[in-house]
């Protein structure tokens, strides 16, 4: 049921990806790679988000809550961080398929 | 296929929150040896070690009784026989994550490249079945690099 909830969760991911894809770019090579690598890898740090939660409040749920109050200071940080420092790395070209 | 990607990276993302636990365990350990060697090599002051851990809650005074017995016996053999134990764990997830990572690499490429694929043979269909004026309005180029790229 699960996997079938995932797979669903996946195609229907794929196909937004692929109609947003078009209407900004026309190049199949960045559909590609917005299809391919990268889904994995948001899969594998998702994952690690999530486990990380359930395996601190599992084992020592005083403990996890009191770190968890770190946690909005911690997301507006990396929001930040992210949006100041995006055009140094990707360059002017912000749309480019190699840029994460 | 991407069903098969999708558990692989799941696994390659639960490694590192495993790693956090297991290096948790091997502190433990390291704890449990110290405690032993206190409580072996001095009585009096092994009745302060004692009440500093029951004054915590039930079930980690178990942990810490049934954990200690195999040091009273042999406390230096044991630390190593544990401490061993845990790096072998370490070396079954480093490889389980290499071939998770390498398979989730592998299934997700794969099948981006068979959608692309597909995507072109489509788009290069649809071209060949166009009228002749369609051509004319349409730079010939253009239409090749939208094609390859």
């Amino acid at each position: 049921m699960s996997v079938l909830f995932i797979s669903v969760f996946l195609l229907c991911y794929s196909l937004v990806l692929i109609i947003v894809c078009c209407i900004v770019c026309s190049d199949i090579e960045k559909i590609q790679s917005g299809i391919g690598d990268k889904v994995a890898l948001f899969l594998q740090y998702f994952t690690t988000f999530l486990a990380g939660f359930v395996i601190g409040y599992a084992t020592n749920w005083k403990l996890a809550l009191v770190v968890s109050v770190m946690l909005p200071i911690l997301t507006v940080m990396a929001a930040t961080i992210a949006k100041v420092s995006i055009v140094e790395v990707c360059g002017v070209d912000i749309d480019a398929a190699i840029c994460i | 296929m991407i069903i098969l990607g999708t558990v692989m990276a799941i696994a390659s993302g639960v490694a590192l929150p495993g790693h956090m636990l297991l290096f948790g365990r091997v502190i433990n350990e390291f704890v449990f040896h110290s405690i032993a060697r206190a409580l072996l090599s001095n009585q009096n002051s092994g009745v302060m070690v004692d009440q500093h851990f029951c004054a915590s809650a039930n079930s980690s005074r178990d942990m810490l009784t049934s954990n200690l017995l195999p040091y009273y016996n042999d406390t230096r053999n044991t630390l190593l026989e544990r401490v061993g134990l845990f790096s072998l764990y370490y070396v079954a997830m480093a490889t389980a994550v290499l071939f998770a990572t390498f398979l989730a690499t592998v299934f997700w490429n794969a099948s981006a490249y068979r959608q692309t694929r597909r995507m072109r043979d489509a788009f290069y269909r649809s071209i060949l079945r166009q009228d002749i004026g369609w051509f004319d309005v349409t730079e010939a180029n253009e239409l090749s690099t939208r094609l390859v790229e």
